[in-house]
This record gives structure tokens, C-alpha cells and sequence, in this order.
């Protein structure tokens, strides 16, 4: 995935889960809702269904989703460290290797054909 | 309902007996079944003339006609609804079965011929009163009449278009019923919600009457009791206490399980980023045991030029997270092999004995000591243990590669005192010592026995050998790196080297040419030196080429000339043994040997004779001493020692 898109997955996320939130933090309050036009003037207590729905079903929807948001996350991470580890490029300089003395190493071959056959 | 309509079927069949025992009642193909009216399709003789010329057609073309026509050709979704109407309300389509049906057919064929008698005489009765029901029910019944008429295409035309104003006509009623109803309805909002009445009320409404002129007593809303309230609204938190309850429950569980995996991860990475290298060959692997994903190393040298296929040389990197460590476990079947410890970690071994003097036997007189890397590992176990891992790793498949080649070769070189006891097992003999590789499995019994052993004779020059395997093998590596790079179009290179592998035969190479380099000068010794005065015999200082690196190399990038460095450098050890000797007469010419090999094992000699005037006289070659030694014999006795007596 491109910078760009994980940038973009990372805003959505975030808005995501700063959304769930939100969401959550509206659903466990106590006080009635007002802001509904339909039921202005009326002080309807809310059914039992509409509790169990919105209680139940939204905060667990709610938290699952902030839970997803944040696994979303460390996958993420995840993503980001293994392209880093898989995408270095050796550096030309400070990983080339030592250069052979080849002068010293031909000097030990002949040592070592003199040692082997016991010519010392 | 149901009573209506097994009258009717039976009646319909009293009628004619002709017609076909219908399994359900044609009457109610009608999409609209309240218009089905019981009286109206009474079918008696006297009717017929009642209704006139508009229901005798209709019934005998709607009941002659095979139903089946009609009802085959149905959606199930319509046909079942169907079905169940004829059966009557409260029938379950899931209840029939056709014992059931057997049943009732059986019933409805008895009680037939019983109805057909009675209703003979009812329908005397019955027939005053139809002709009032009848009116009614001709409305609604013309509606659908076209459906069942459409079918049969027997319709004259006056019919049809009787029938299609009968339909406009009750479809401008209904629209009118329609529109009348939601007038009201508007009326009625307009005095609550003028603007929502007004888009649905008709200008003609608007016009004529005032808005909100009709209006309507409201239901007063019930206020709930106040001990009501307080307990919906207990209900209401109790609901939200319990769900944040088990919201915070999740969430804790969640973190706390996305804080063990983060550590991990964290753990994983860290010592995966400090203790790995660029030089490292890591991929994205899936784990094949668990199926999670990981890392992969390498450490086999495929990449390094290596053909060994046997095994993959692929570790899964993985993170212990009791010892805190990386782990690096080789993957795909060797993985079953490592859990027997030792048997799968095996090293080369190199012993050399000696051959003991006058008793045909042999002594250990060296042997390589245990390479470090396997002996720390197995007591010590710090920081770079992943790294140790890794080199051991890379160090075990390196001995299996090894060992791989050397029976290969060995294969061709029985005749030249190699063989193979074992898989695990190479001699080579010579005539005064015999030299065993050996592949060891790592146990803790040769470590230790290795621990406390005195050092011996023959120890460097075993060890010698062993690293001079190694560095040919590497040797071999770069020359098949080299081969790959020169190919102009990597074509998949074969993965076999060009040549056979040389590891083996340039050392015995070199023994037996020693060898037979002391042969030869014994036989030079004992037929010329001791035969003629005064003569010497010098070594030639070896005329070797000089690897041609400048020749070829000017194309290359400089990975290739490195590559050509360090694999002419070996030249010296691989190119095939040869010494030249030089044995100056004194006046009579001189005598050039020249000691070679074609395939390191076996040795020619070239004889050359120049006389005194440096005439050659004899250029041969020998492959065998005996015939050499006849051969020198005759020289030296037909020219040197002959001229030597004419002088």
C-alpha cells in the first residue's frame, strides 16, 4: 500500500473510532432526549424496547466497532513495520565487504599447500 | 366460505356429467374472491334463462375449460394462495398431503351422488332468490370476467368492450371513493397541519370550503402515573447501567489483550530490526504450522550460488515470548527432523590416521576439533542467540551442502582409493595414511569427548583440509554466481553446476602428485643419477599461467572482476597438478620430465631427450613407471653411457 493510502486508512480510522466514541458516550447518557421534534412536547418514557435496542444493541455495536478501529490500527503498524523491514536497500557504501588482500590471501593458499603436504 | 364452495363444486357437477371433477374450484382463479358469489353460479336450467345471454357463455366457457391449463401456468405464489382459499380459512398449506387429499376425493365422490338428489330440489327453492343476488353480484364479477375471458380468445368484440367499460366505470368509482376519502382526511389535518393538509386537498376543496373548517376532538394524551415513570425510567437505567457494564468488560478485555499482542509485536520488531542486517534475506512467509503470518529468513545459500536442493534453507522467525527471544526455526519438513535434536545437526569431521610401520593398521594421528559455534551454543545462550541461531544454522546446511557434493565426486573416484563406507562416510587412502570425512551428529557425548582430547600430530593438517573444502565449495559458489551473472537473460539459470564438483580431487590431486613426484625422482635416482657421473636434476620453477583476469574482464562490472579475483585465487589449488624436472647429462644433452595430470588422480610423464647438439631425439609420454623406467634404462644406456665411451 502506497504512504498515501495508509495515510487515508489512517484518517478513517481515526474518524471512525472518534466517531463510535461519540456514539457511545450519547447512548450511555441518562438524561431523555429532547432533540427529537416528534416528541416534543410530549414526556414519553422511552419503551422498553427502544431501551433494550438502544442500550444493548448500540453500545455493544458501539464498542465492538471502537475495538475493530483500534485492531484496524495495529494491523496497520503491522503493515507499516514489514514494509520497512522488507523494503531496505542495501546501502552500497557501508555494506560492501572488506576487500581482499589478495596479495595475503594467495601468500596463505601457498602456505597452505606447503602445510598440507608437509613440506616445512 | 368453505361451505359455498364445496357447494358449488358439487353443484357444478350436478350440473353436467360430462364436465371434469375439479380438484379445486375454478371460481377461484378470481384474483378478487369476495365477488364470488355462491347463488350466482348456481347452475340450473332455469337460471340460465334468468341471466340471459351474459352468464351462459361465461359459465361454459370458464367451467368447461380444464382448470389444470390455467393454474399450471401460475406462479407458485399465486397458486398457492388459491389453493388454500378453496380449502378454507384456517388451512395450512403445510398441512396437506396427499393422504389427505386421497381422503377427501374419496369422501367428496360419496357425498356427490347424495348432494345431487338434494339439490335437485333445493334449487327450486333457491331460485327465487338468486335472481335478487344476482344483480348484485354482476358488478364485481364483469371486473374480472376479461382475465378468464383473455384465455380462451372466444370473445366477440361487442363482449369485450361491454366488459372494458363495466371495468372503466369501477375504476372511476373507486378513484372517486379514493379521493373523496383523503379530501376528508385533509380536511381534518388542515386545522393542525395547514401546510401538510393543503398539498393533498384538491383545488377544487380549497376553493370552495374554508381550511380547518372541519374539525375534530384529540384524544387527550394519557399522562403516566408518576410511579410509572419512575419505574420505566428504573428499567431505563438499569438497561444502560447493564449495557455500559458489559461495554467496559469488553473493552477492558479487549485492551488488555491488544496491550499483550502490542508488546509482542513490539518485542518482535525491535529485536527483529536489531538483530537482522541488510544482508539478511527476509520475505513474508505463512507459518505453515499455525498459519499466522510471518517472517521468513533464509539462510540457506541459494542466493550465494548455492544448487543444493536437498533442503530449503528457510527459518520462520519467530518470537518466544517466556524466554523473550527470537527464534528461528527452520520451516516445512526439517521441522520434524529438529525436534530429534542432534540427529538433523550434524558437522564434517575430518580424521586423519596413520598408517603404522610394518603392522597393516592405522593410527588416529589427527582429527579437526569442533567448530565453536556448535560448542558455545550449547552452553551459553546470550543476547545474539538469534544471531548464533542464524550462523548455526547457515553452518549446518553449509556441512549437509558439503557432504552432498563430496559423494557426488567421490562416486567417480573409486579407483583412485575413495569410498564411500556410508551415507555419512568418505575414506580416502593413501599409501601411508588414509583420511575419513565424516559427518558427525551433534551430540553432547562428542562434545565433551572432543573437550578432552589431547592434541595430536595431524591435528592442523586435518583441519587444513576441512577448511579447504569449505573454501573450494565456496569457490564453487561464486563460480556458479558468476555463470548466472553472465547470462545475458536470467532464464531461470539451471541450477546445476557446469562443471563437476571439484572439492576432493585437487587435495588428493595434490597428495598424489607428491606422490608420484618422489617416484619420479626415485626413478630418476636410480636410473640416471646413480648411472651417470656428474649429472643433476633440477626443478623447473612452475610455469604457470597466470590467471587471465585482464583478458576478459575490461566488460564486466566491478562485482564480476571481484568475483574473477577471488575465484582465480584458487586457481592455484584447482588447475591440475604439474611439475617439471630437468636432469642435466653432462655432455651428452639433457632429459626434461614433465609430471601432470589429466583428472588430478592420475599422472603422466612426458619424457623429452635433447642430446648434447640439442637435437630432440625422443618426445614421449608414459602413464605407467614400470615402462618409464625400462624407458630411461635404454636412453641412458643407449646414448649417455654409449657416448660417454666413445669419449
Amino acid at each position: 500500500m502506497s504512504d498515501k493510502g495508509l495515510l487515508e486508512q489512517l484518517n478513517r480510522t481515526t474518524e471512525t473510532l472518534s466517531h463510535s466514541l461519540t456514539n457511545l458516550i450519547r447512548y450511555s447518557s441518562i438524561s431523555r432526549e429532547r432533540d427529537d421534534d416528534e416528541h416534543e412536547t410530549y414526556d414519553v418514557p422511552e419503551s422498553i424496547a427502544k431501551t433494550s435496542t438502544a442500550g444493548l444493541m448500540m453500545v455493544n455495536a458501539q464498542t465492538a466497532q471502537l475495538v475493530r478501529g483500534i485492531q484496524d490500527l495495529m494491523v496497520m503498524t503491522r503493515g507499516i513495520r514489514e514494509k520497512w523491514l522488507l523494503t531496505q536497500i542495501p546501502d552500497e557504501k557501508t555494506d560492501s565487504q572488506q576487500d581482499l588482500d589478495l596479495e595475503k590471501c594467495a601468500r596463505l593458499l601457498e602456505q597452505w599447500e606447503k602445510e598440507v603436504l608437509g613440506k616445512n | 366460505m368453505t361451505d359455498s364452495s364445496s357447494h358449488q363444486s358439487s353443484d357444478l357437477r350436478s350440473d353436467g356429467n360430462r364436465r371434469i371433477p375439479l380438484a379445486i374450484d375454478p371460481n377461484f382463479i378470481r384474483p378478487i374472491p369476495s365477488t364470488v358469489s355462491p347463488s350466482n353460479n348456481e347452475p340450473d336450467d332455469s337460471d340460465k334463462t334468468q341471466n340471459g345471454i351474459q352468464d351462459a357463455p361465461l359459465k361454459g366457457q370458464s367451467l368447461i375449460s380444464n382448470p389444470y391449463e390455467l393454474f399450471g401456468g401460475m406462479p407458485l405464489d399465486q397458486l398457492i394462495p388459491i389453493i388454500l382459499q378453496s380449502r378454507g380459512a384456517g388451512s395450512k398449506f403445510a398441512d396437506l398431503s396427499e393422504d389427505v387429499l386421497l381422503d377427501e376425493i374419496a369422501k367428496e365422490t360419496g357425498s356427490v351422488e347424495q348432494q345431487k338428489s338434494l339439490d335437485d330440489n333445493a334449487n327450486v327453492d333457491n331460485s327465487a332468490f338468486v335472481e335478487n343476488l344476482d344483480e348484485e353480484a354482476l358488478k364485481p364479477q364483469q371486473i374480472e370476467e376479461p382475465l378468464a375471458k383473455e384465455e380462451e380468445k372466444q370473445m366477440t368484440q361487442e363482449q369485450f368492450q361491454q366488459l372494458r367499460a363495466s371495468t372503466v366505470q369501477s375504476l372511476n368509482l373507486s378513484l372517486n371513493e379514493s379521493s373523496l376519502a383523503l379530501e376528508f382526511v385533509s380536511l381534518l389535518l388542515s386545522s393542525v397541519r395547514p401546510s401538510a393538509a393543503s398539498a393533498s386537498m384538491s383545488p377544487f376543496l380549497k376553493k370552495t370550503v374554508p381550511a380547518a373548517s372541519l374539525n375534530a376532538e384529540k384524544i387527550p394524551f394519557e399522562k403516566p402515573k408518576e410511579s410509572e415513570a419512575i419505574e420505566k425510567g428504573l428499567v431505563t437505567r438499569g438497561w444502560k447501567l447493564r449495557s455500559l457494564e458489559e461495554s467496559r468488560l469488553l473493552l477492558k478485555d479487549t485492551h488488555r489483550a491488544l496491550e499483550a499482542s502490542l508488546m509482542k509485536e513490539q518485542n518482535y520488531w525491535s529485536k527483529v530490526s536489531r538483530h537482522t542486517s541488510k544482508k539478511d534475506v527476509i520475505f513474508k512467509m505463512r507459518d505453515q504450522e499455525t498459519g499466522e503470518k510471518s517472517l521468513g529468513l533464509k539462510y540457506g545459500y541459494e542466493d550465494s550460488g548455492s544448487t543444493y536442493t536437498q533442503e530449503r534453507g528457510i527459518a520462520i522467525l519467530k518470537y518466544n515470548s517466556i524466554k523473550d527471544s527470537l527464534e528461528a526455526i527452520p520451516s516445512g519438513k526439517q521441522q520434524v527432523q529438529s525436534m530429534k535434536k542432534g540427529i538433523a545437526e550434524k558437522f564434517m569431521r575430518v580424521r586423519i590416521f596413520t598408517r603404522m610401520k610394518e603392522e597393516d593398521d592405522y593410527i588416529l594421528s589427527g582429527e579437526t576439533a569442533l567448530d565453536d559455534l556448535l560448542v558455545l551454543n550449547s552452553n551459553t545462550s546470550d543476547e545474539h542467540d538469534i544471531r548464533r541461531q542464524i550462523s548455526k544454522l547457515q553452518f549446518l546446511i553449509f556441512e549437509k551442502e558439503l557432504m552432498f557434493h563430496l559423494k557426488k565426486e567421490s562416486e567417480s573416484l573409486i579407483s583412485y582409493g575413495v569410498t564411500i563406507e556410508n551415507e555419512n562416510k568418505i575414506t580416502v587412502e593413501f599409501p601411508t595414511e588414509k583420511m575419513e570425512f565424516e559427518m558427525m551428529s551433534l551430540t553432547d557425548e562428542v562434545i565433551m569427548n572432543h573437550q578432552q582430547d589431547a592434541p595430536k600430530t595431524n591435528d592442523k593438517k586435518a583441519s587444513l583440509v576441512l577448511v579447504m573444502l569449505r573454501m573450494l565449495l565456496v569457490t564453487m559458489f561464486k563460480k556458479q554466481i558468476k555463470k548466472e551473472l553472465l547470462m545475458a537473460a536470467p532464464q531461470k539459470p539451471s541450477r546445476t553446476f557446469d562443471s563437476e564438483a571439484l572439492l576432493l580431487r585437487p587435495i588428493i590431486g595434490k597428495f598424489r602428485h607428491e606422490n608420484y613426484l618422489s617416484l619420479l625422482q626415485k626413478v630418476i635416482k636410480a636410473y640416471i643419477l646413480d648411472v651417470v657421473d656428474n649429472s643433476t636434476v633440477t626443478q623447473l620453477p612452475s610455469t604457470r599461467r597466470s590467471s587471465s583476469k585482464g583478458a576478459d574482464g575490461d566488460v564486466y562490472d566491478k562485482h564480476i572482476t571481484k568475483l574473477d579475483e577471488e575465484i582465480g585465487l584458487f586457481d592455484r589449488i584447482l588447475q591440475l597438478p604439474r611439475t617439471e624436472l630437468k636432469v642435466q647429462l653432462p655432455s651428452s644433452g639433457r632429459i626434461e620430465f614433465g609430471l601432470e595430470s589429466s583428472n588430478y588422480c592420475n599422472a603422466t610423464t612426458s619424457v623429452k631427450f635433447d642430446d648434447a647438439s640439442n637435437v630432440t631425439v625422443f618426445d614421449t609420454k608414459f602413464s605407467n613407471f614400470k615402462e618409464l623406467e625400462d624407458f630411461l634404462h635404454f636412453i641412458v644406456s643407449e646414448y649417455v653411457t654409449d657416448s660417454k665411451a666413445q669419449d
